[in-house]
């Protein structure tokens, strides 16, 4: 496609939108780079104070890391009877910020609890596992992960559950070519030859590309009988990297154990359900398969505090309760704490035909609308032609105000027509620690339902 | 005259341009260098043409204000990096495909934007203008700010998801039920067909 055909259309985004939605990104831009260089500041004065238990720290887990890739990386099996074997050495307890959880705390924990498979090769049995978690001394770089080690006799597995960082590249499944594992490990045509080189064979597979065709695909067979299956399944946030090394297994075992994790079934469950029409699980605003993520029903979340007192009460008359998605605080899942919750309504039968209500913390940054000046919200200044009279130099747009400071004046300024016959109606409200935001999309309505839904909340009855 | 290394505000960064006042180049160095040079490196994937493109950019900013006075300094001086980091990406493709995010936009956008060269072409160009202006503004104030920060700035998807607080997969998620929901209201429009 020509870069000029895309210029030209997107040349047509009114000029008002695209400024709000420059000035946002810029904004949220900021507050990341800020946020990031604060952390960054604290991770390096603290290192500096510790500069010589870190380095001693980070060699000792150097150590360990190599002492378990190295037995689990060779083609050779794995011995327990051996002092040098894994389990002896993958034991770092002595390694400050590391610990060696049980299976059993594992499977109780989020995310690995999801993301751990539950049916392990015949065979084998739990070993050992290590965690790092979240301590600047020994993990400076805050690179969270698990590894979990099975064993038996003459074979090994070792899953580990590692952070994204975005990189590596991700294999292409109509490609074999990309992840095909005899490309990589079999024998290489022309080899000596002027040139010859090892394909481009990835390792990362994303986990709604997974099949078992692909999991048998990264199984190779040495000639002395040696099994050797690596993929890297990318699950949302996580990579889940399975390395086995040992005797034969087949490709639907080793798509069975990876499969069988909760991430997995819950995919699968959303995706029969979407297959099946249900109208809870429209995939365009339930994302079941995001671990972290709760979906609560209408009736439960009027349950939930603080929820239950920030939302309104009353709904508007075309609105029809389509799905919701809630992050919760969670230590592991959900380490910063940022909670919100989204409830999603069709307002008609087009897809665009929607009403999003969010609920979520205030963080202070927001910049408020100026209730004495309806340039700085109006939603005609937005998406209509109004241009703010001469002399308004860098009015900055926001649809945030104080939940005491609305009045039906300001509403009507928030409910705007398009030519077009679509209605949008907008406003955030800011009510105590918590931003509650009005997205409304569809047939027109009028001022007085949109501000009686506004008001209905028993916050702002209170 | 000592430099004034302090934050400035837009309106005052406006005035000094407005008075001429050189030493407020650096100022905007400071307050806006990183910005213009992501919006130029996600487009031209080059450390030493987006220097250049955002030195150009300063250039531009000089000269053009005065006489404009933009309402919105941030908008203003994105589009104009965004202007000239383009031109810059027409003249290297010709030769080369560019490993940038803006080749990975083209890329994923091809499905739903007809290239409209042949028949009709300034009708259907004005057409395709119009549909996308109302398609963005029907859009959620979520979706708006993904397909703009994707397609107009041609930011990676990890960085929006960053900006927004939300996984990849999220946003990866969106921006093909937008693409989809795009493509649709251009068959409507009877502005779509196989290229």
């Amino acid at each position: 496609m020509k870069i000029e055909v895309l210029e030209n259309a997107l040349s047509g985004i009114n000029e008002k939108t695209l400024d709000s939605v420059l000035s946002e990104r810029h904004k949220r831009m900021e507050k990341g780079r800020m946020s990031a260089s604060v952390s960054e500041t604290k991770r390096k004065s603290f290192f500096s104070l510790k500069k010589a238990i870190a380095v001693a720290a980070g060699f000792a887990v150097f150590l360990c890391s190599m002492a378990i890739i190295i037995p689990l990386s060779t083609r050779n099996s794995v011995n327990v009877d051996d002092p040098n074997t894994a389990e002896q050495l993958n034991t770092p307890q002595h390694i400050e910020g590391f610990i060696s959880p049980e299976l059993d705390e594992l499977y109780k924990t989020k995310p690995y609890s999801e993301l751990l498979p539950n049916i392990i090769p015949t065979g084998l049995s739990f070993k050992s596992s290590f965690l790092t978690t979240k301590d600047e001394l020994s993990n400076p770089d805050d690179r969270k992960f698990l590894a979990v080690i099975f064993g038996s006799e003459d074979s090994s597995l070792e899953i580990k559950i590692s952070e994204y960082d975005g990189s590596g590249s991700i294999a292409d499944p109509d490609k074999p070519e990309t992840y095909k594992l005899d490309l990589y490990y079999g024998p290489i045509e022309n080899e000596g030859a002027v040139g010859a080189d090892l394909p481009n064979v990835f390792r990362i597979i994303r986990s709604s590309d997974l099949s078992r065709g692909i999991a048998s695909d990264r199984l190779y067979t040495f000639k002395d009988g040696v099994c050797k299956a690596e993929i890297d399944i990318l699950c949302d946030e996580h990579i889940v990297s399975y390395v086995y090394t040992g005797k034969e297994i087949s490709g639907s075992l080793f798509y069975d154990c990876i499969t069988s994790s909760l991430f997995f079934e819950r995919a699968d469950r959303a995706e029969q359900m979407k297959l099946s029409g249900n109208a809870n699980t429209d995939a365009e605003n339930v994302p079941q398969y995001i671990p972290e993520f709760g979906t609560p029903t209408l009736e439960e979340v009027y349950t939930i505090t603080p929820y239950s007192e920030l939302l309104p009460k009353r709904l508007l008359s075309n609105c029809s309760f389509s799905g919701s998605y809630m992050t919760e605080y969670d230590p592991v899942a959900n380490p910063d704490g940022h909670k919100f919750l989204a409830l999603i309504f069709k307002t008609g039968n087009e897809s665009w035909d929607t009403m999003e209500i969010k609920v979520s913390e205030y963080d202070g940054t927001s910049v408020l609308a100026d209730i004495n000046d309806k340039r700085t919200y109006a939603l005609s200044y937005l998406y209509g032609n109004d241009s703010p009279p001469a002399g308004n130099a860098l009015a900055g747009f926001s649809d945030l105000f104080h939940a005491e400071d609305i009045t039906t004046d300001i509403i009507k300024e928030m409910v705007y027509t398009l030519p077009d016959g679509l209605c949008k109606a907008e406003i955030s409200l800011l009510c105590g620690d918590y931003i509650v935001s009005y997205a409304y999309t569809g047939a027109e309505i009028t001022v007085e339902s949109f501000y009686d839904m506004i008001v209905s909340s028993e916050w702002l009855e209170k | 005259m000592s430099k004034d290394t302090s934050k400035k505000s837009d309106s005052s960064i406006i005035a000094d341009l407005f008075s001429r006042d050189e030493s407020i180049i650096s100022c905007i160095s400071d307050e806006y260098g990183r910005y213009l040079y992501k919006i130029a490196y996600n487009i031209l994937a080059d450390d030493e043409d987006s220097e250049e493109c955002v030195n150009d950019t300063y250039l531009k900013i000089w000269k053009s204000i005065p006489p404009d006075k933009p309402k919105n300094f941030k908008a203003y001086i994105a589009k104009i990096v965004r202007n000239i980091a383009l031109n810059k990406y027409k003249e290297k493709s010709r030769n080369k495909r560019i490993p940038s995010e803006c080749t990975l936009c083209l890329d994923e956008i091809e499905e739903c934007i007809p290239d409209v060269s042949n028949v009709d072409k300034e009708y259907n160009d004005r057409r395709l203008k119009e549909t996308i202006d109302i398609f963005v503004r029907a859009l959620s104030k979520r979706q708006r700010y993904i397909f703009i920060c994707r397609y107009y700035c041609k930011d990676s998807v990890e960085a929006i998801a960053k900006s927004l607080d939300i996984s990849g997969s999220m946003v990866f998620h969106e921006l093909s039920d937008i693409r989809k929901r795009l493509k649709n209201k251009l068959i409507e429009e009877n502005l779509w067909y196989e290229n």
